[in-house]
């Protein structure tokens, strides 16, 4: 598997707090069965600030411990970008990292607020030959209350990824309920564990693949966690298809 | 610093979140390029317009933005409060040409403004309260004001006195790009609202959004969702006051006179961009010669991995 979502590196953002807890937390994935981490620390403009070449140093000092410890597991430069005015300005100037060497660029939106340009930004970032990919959606608000929305954004281009834990409800039954239906329309297309400490989710990692494959069966499980995020990795392009209606619920 | 500049005391909190949400709405709007000009105004008092003008203007400082906070509300003036500045020489001093001491004095503004706590915030407080507000505003001054502020900083935020009191915010949405409706839940009354809204358009004010305030949020939601990761042991405070945009308008109503301005400010901007253009070739030049270096931060995380075992 692959984890398109992580705040694995230290002293970054509100993930990792030291080394240590860093080389905790990528042992604790290695053992979940993990080959490949992205490391996708936030990039929030005033708060943390920490930019590609800054990445792109501690990636490979911590490379460079894991291979000394003989733990086959590769790191890759990322960030979750958070969106705003400047962003796409600043994945053009290279301050705020692609994942990996590719062309697509992770990014995350309020979870609480509703903002009324979103597609404004993933336009801007195709017209810019990027690919943009929206974290989490299933937990933010405005999602909750109109989830046909993530249908724009996808047909606009964008590509989703969701956290694994949602699935066991951990982020509210809001979250999971819009979750499934996400999954059932085919609307997801990656899986991240958004992993800010040790001791967490990837000591559950096999419940929630058995709840995934419950959800959406072996073969797309596979998609969401290892061909989707290959194609990331060697650059290529995502065969995306329309996504189905979403089932309206009238509990919203 | 008062607690309730909650953007800046407390910016990771949810209530911060939709201040920063709002902001960039705002930038969004922003088709100019120039000097952004906005007023804050509430149908009558109480509604929280000044707690929304700091916030949003901290919001602004925040993304980088020069921007000036003028506390219009000359006849209940609170900005200096929050800021904890002193209220004067002010905007009634300026526009008046009396000084704080009663003495007949012409006024620079920036012998007005003060420099706040808050980096790239500046405020301009209201001043000796006046017998005649709205007069003032009515002067040439005001305009010159704005005119003269657009040179230095990127957005102008005006806190106005609630509109359906008195005629000053009325006045002062003429002047400025966008004005935004605060209200305050289950206690703004609708026709008011309506009232405010017939008002603004009537002197060709653009009313872009209208902000509900003090929406009720339960602890339980609040506790479920805000931490990034659910098995955080930092129990959740509970927030009284959360903001949220609930309706935007296409730009529309936007007086002859405005758009002549605004005509002047792109030209202006055109010149500085492209002079900003050439800069940053230069700079992009030095930079690329320049080995990539991490930051002095990251020299220190480094520092810690290196030593790790």
């Amino acid at each position: 598997m692959i984890d398109m979502h992580t705040h694995i590196l230290p002293q970054i953002d509100d993930g990792s707090s030291s080394i240590d807890e860093t080389m905790k937390m990528i042992k604790e994935a290695y053992r979940a069965g993990f080959t490949d981490i992205f490391a996708t620390s936030h990039y929030i403009e005033g708060r943390y600030e920490f930019n590609k070449t800054d990445r792109k140093y501690i990636i490979n000092a911590i490379q460079e411990k894991l291979d000394e410890e003989e733990i086959d597991l590769k790191l890759h430069i990322g960030a979750e970008a958070y969106i705003s005015s400047t962003m796409v300005e600043l994945v053009k100037n290279e301050t705020i990292p692609c994942l990996g060497s590719s062309r697509y660029v992770l990014f995350e939106l309020p979870l609480r607020s509703k903002i009324f340009y979103t597609e404004n930004i993933i336009e801007r970032l195709i017209a810019l030959n990027y690919i943009p990919i929206i974290a989490h959606p299933e937990r933010y608000d405005m999602v909750q209350e109109e989830p046909e929305i993530v249908l724009d954004w996808v047909r606009a281009g964008a590509l989703l990824q969701a956290n694994f834990a949602s699935i066991d409800g951990v982020y509210g039954s809001k979250a999971k309920n819009i979750l499934l239906k996400l999954l059932e329309a085919n609307a997801i297309h990656f899986l991240g564990t958004d992993t800010h400490m040790s001791n967490s989710f990837y000591l559950k990692i096999s419940d929630f693949k058995e709840m995934y494959i419950k959800e959406i069966g072996k073969k797309r499980f596979e998609i969401l966690t290892y061909d989707n995020p290959m194609s990331v990795l060697e650059d290529e392009e995502i065969d995306v298809e329309e996504p189905k209606k979403i089932k309206s619920n009238k509990m919203w | 610093m008062k607690k309730e500049l909650i953007t800046q005391t407390d910016p990771k909190s949810p209530i911060s979140e939709v201040f920063r949400a709002l902001r960039t709405n705002l930038q969004f709007m922003n088709k100019s390029n120039g000097c952004q000009t906005i007023l804050v105004t509430s149908t009558v008092q109480s509604e929280g317009k000044s707690w929304i003008s700091a916030n949003l203007a901290a919001a602004f400082a925040q993304s980088g933005s020069r921007i000036l906070l003028i506390d219009a509300d000359m006849r209940k003036p609170r900005q200096h409060k929050i800021f904890q500045q002193k209220n004067t020489p002010g905007l009634s001093n300026y526009l008046s040409g009396i000084n704080e001491y009663g003495k007949r004095q012409d006024l620079d503004i920036y012998d007005c403004i003060q420099s706040t706590e808050v980096d790239d915030l500046y405020l301009l407080p209201s001043g000796n309260i006046p017998p005649n507000p709205s007069e003032l505003l009515l002067s040439n001054k005001t305009e010159k004001l704005i005119k003269e502020a657009s040179k230095n900083f990127d957005v102008i935020l005006f806190d106005g006195a609630p509109c359906l009191l008195v005629t000053d915010s009325t006045i002062i949405s003429s002047m400025v790009q966008s004005t935004i409706l605060v209200t305050s839940y289950k206690y703004t009354k609708i026709d008011d609202l309506k009232d405010a809204k017939k008002r603004i358009r009537k002197v060709g004010g653009n009313i872009v959004g209208v902000v509900l305030n003090r929406i009720e949020i339960s602890s339980k939601k609040y506790e479920n969702k805000y931490y990034y990761a659910s098995n955080s042991s930092t129990p959740a405070t509970i927030p009284q006051r959360k903001s949220k945009k609930i309706d935007l308008e296409d730009e529309e109503h936007i007086t002859k006179k405005q758009d002549r301005e605004i005509d002047d400010y792109i030209e202006e901007k055109v010149a500085d961009t492209e002079k900003q253009i050439q800069d940053a070739i230069k700079e992009n030049k030095k930079y690329k010669e320049k080995v990539d270096v991490p930051s002095d931060k990251a020299k220190d995380i480094l520092k810690s991995i290196n030593g790790y075992k």
